[in-house]
């Protein structure tokens, strides 16, 4: 048996939902708690702004006023598809949580006191990130195994922000080092050791925003093949090197414009 | 109402956009160039070397963007810019905190300047030296970003604020060439986006000139890049 505790950016993320609601089906592994961020604010808004920029207001939209509707027209590849086939019919983690007997807190941020005591008594082998900002080191020293994430791009190389479109700017005329990376959480950005991977193939006419989308269930996949992996105890986390890859950042739109003509070439 | 929501972003997005454009940036550049080169006999600047050096350097990198056609440099006689020798370089490095250039948001003065040097100058580099700075900056202007290179040590002044910031801002430009990093590019593009309204008003002569080598040697490491 293995304990896992859930961290959601917010309490109907898909991708969070899909992830609790497929891990409670799995043989062995028991959901213990959930832990939620509250919905948007003005201080996180500001300094998300800061950041993010007018992308935000598109995150903003499709996943909380929306409900990631826009996702239905996308066909069988995206998160609607899997929620079908899993069976998930709680539209929130709150009625997933009082369904199934699982203790949720909702906080405003993963880092504060409430959380870190609720998780210690909760006493998880292992913690499942599913976003929602920094994770420190009072939460990161919690679970016995660690706090996994799953990050959208292929480490060690792409670490950091935008690397879909980072890897295919870098790529020139040879293939796009595109994929995805199961791997546990240190101090660093995206620098802990690496559990499980996998390559993204490109399509033809695929999108940026396409491509993000269709990740999403292989993340979750790759997150519940993980977890099924450390109960098994047939995983061996492999170290990262600190020089084996390079932290990248936002990119600027001029550099996405040649991202984007790239990705329509290749 | 999905389509009118998506309608507003763009709308915010179209307004919200401070980032220019290659054209834009070459319009601004050869404007204020031919501005700048006009009045400089007339003007009483206690740095005119280094201002005349600058000149010399953008029109060189003018020439290699292929926005001006004549190889004739009129500031030739200032080739030769401020020389550093090693040991004065090597002496900056050891007022460093422990070998970093920046510590809790604060940046060393002189950073951008000497970094470059060290870059030109020292064949190995001193080891990581160099590129964990170089790391360390980057990460400092991606995080803090329009908060970033806003503390100096020692305090910079009014008159060299700017100056210090551009002289990172050069080297994150000149880096992104010399080692092919797009990283580097992209930060220089972002600061460059963000300083572009203070240059639209009220620089100094120096702090002109300085940005504007800045926007050239960014946009030749831009079509050096992806050309």
């Amino acid at each position: 048996m293995i304990k896992v505790a859930i961290l959601a950016p917010i309490g109907n993320s898909l991708y969070s939902l899909n992830t609790t609601q497929l891990l409670t089906q799995q043989k062995d592994v028991q959901v213990t708690v959930i832990v939620v961020r509250t919905p948007w604010n003005l201080a996180r808004f500001r300094s998300e702004f800061k950041r993010d920029g007018v992308r935000l207001l598109r995150k903003v939209l499709n996943k909380w006023l929306l409900r990631e509707k826009p996702l239905d027209f996308d066909g069988d590849e995206t998160l609607l598809s899997p929620s079908k086939n899993i069976h998930l019919i709680e539209k929130t983690l709150g009625e997933l949580a009082k369904n199934r007997d699982i203790p949720i807190l909702t906080v405003s941020d993963h880092n504060q006191p409430e959380s870190q005591i609720f998780l210690e008594k909760a006493a998880p082998d292992l913690i499942i990130f599913t976003g929602g900002g920094l994770i420190r080191e009072n939460i990161l020293r919690i679970p016995r195994l660690g706090v996994l994430n799953c990050h959208s791009g292929y480490l060690p190389k792409y670490r950091g922000m935008d690397v879909i479109e980072w890897a295919v700017l870098e790529a020139g005329g040879r293939k796009p080092e595109v994929g995805i990376t199961l791997h546990y959480m240190d101090r660093g950005v995206d620098t802990g050791p690496i559990l499980l991977q996998q390559k993204v193939e490109l399509k033809k006419e695929d999108t940026f925003e396409g491509i993000r989308r269709r990740i999403e269930p292989m993340m979750v996949k790759l997150i519940i093949e993980g977890v099924c992996g450390l109960r098994d105890k047939t995983l061996q986390p492999k170290p990262q090197r600190p020089g084996d890859g390079r932290q990248f950042f936002v990119m600027h739109p001029r550099l996405q414009a040649v991202a984007r003509n790239r990705l329509k070439k290749h | 109402m999905i389509n009118f929501s998506h309608w507003v972003i763009n709308q915010v997005e179209k307004v919200s956009n401070r980032s220019h454009s290659g054209e834009q940036i070459k319009d601004f550049v050869l404007k204020k160039y031919s501005w700048l080169v006009d009045g400089l006999g007339d003007m009483a600047e206690p740095n005119k070397a280094e201002i005349a050096h600058d000149l010399w350097q953008i029109y060189e990198v003018l020439f290699a963007l292929g926005w001006v056609n004549t190889r004739t440099n009129l500031f030739n006689t200032y080739r030769a810019g401020k020389q550093i020798s090693p040991s004065a370089l090597l002496a900056w490095k050891k007022g460093l905190w422990d070998g970093k250039v920046i510590r809790a948001g604060v940046v060393k003065a002189g950073a951008g300047f000497y970094l470059n040097q060290f870059v030109l100058k020292v064949k190995n580099n001193q080891g990581s030296f160099v590129s964990d700075n170089l790391e360390s900056l980057l990460k400092h202007v991606e995080t803090r970003r329009e908060h970033c290179l806003e503390a100096f040590d020692p305090i910079a002044n009014e008159n060299s604020i700017w100056l210090e910031r551009l002289n990172i801002d050069l080297l994150f430009a000149r880096i992104a060439r010399r080692k092919k990093d797009p990283r580097f590019l992209n930060a220089a593009l972002k600061l460059n986006d963000w300083y572009f309204s203070y240059f639209q008003r009220n620089a100094t002569l120096p702090e002109m000139v300085r940005f504007l080598l800045v926007l050239t040697e960014q946009e030749l490491a831009f079509k050096e890049l992806y050309p």
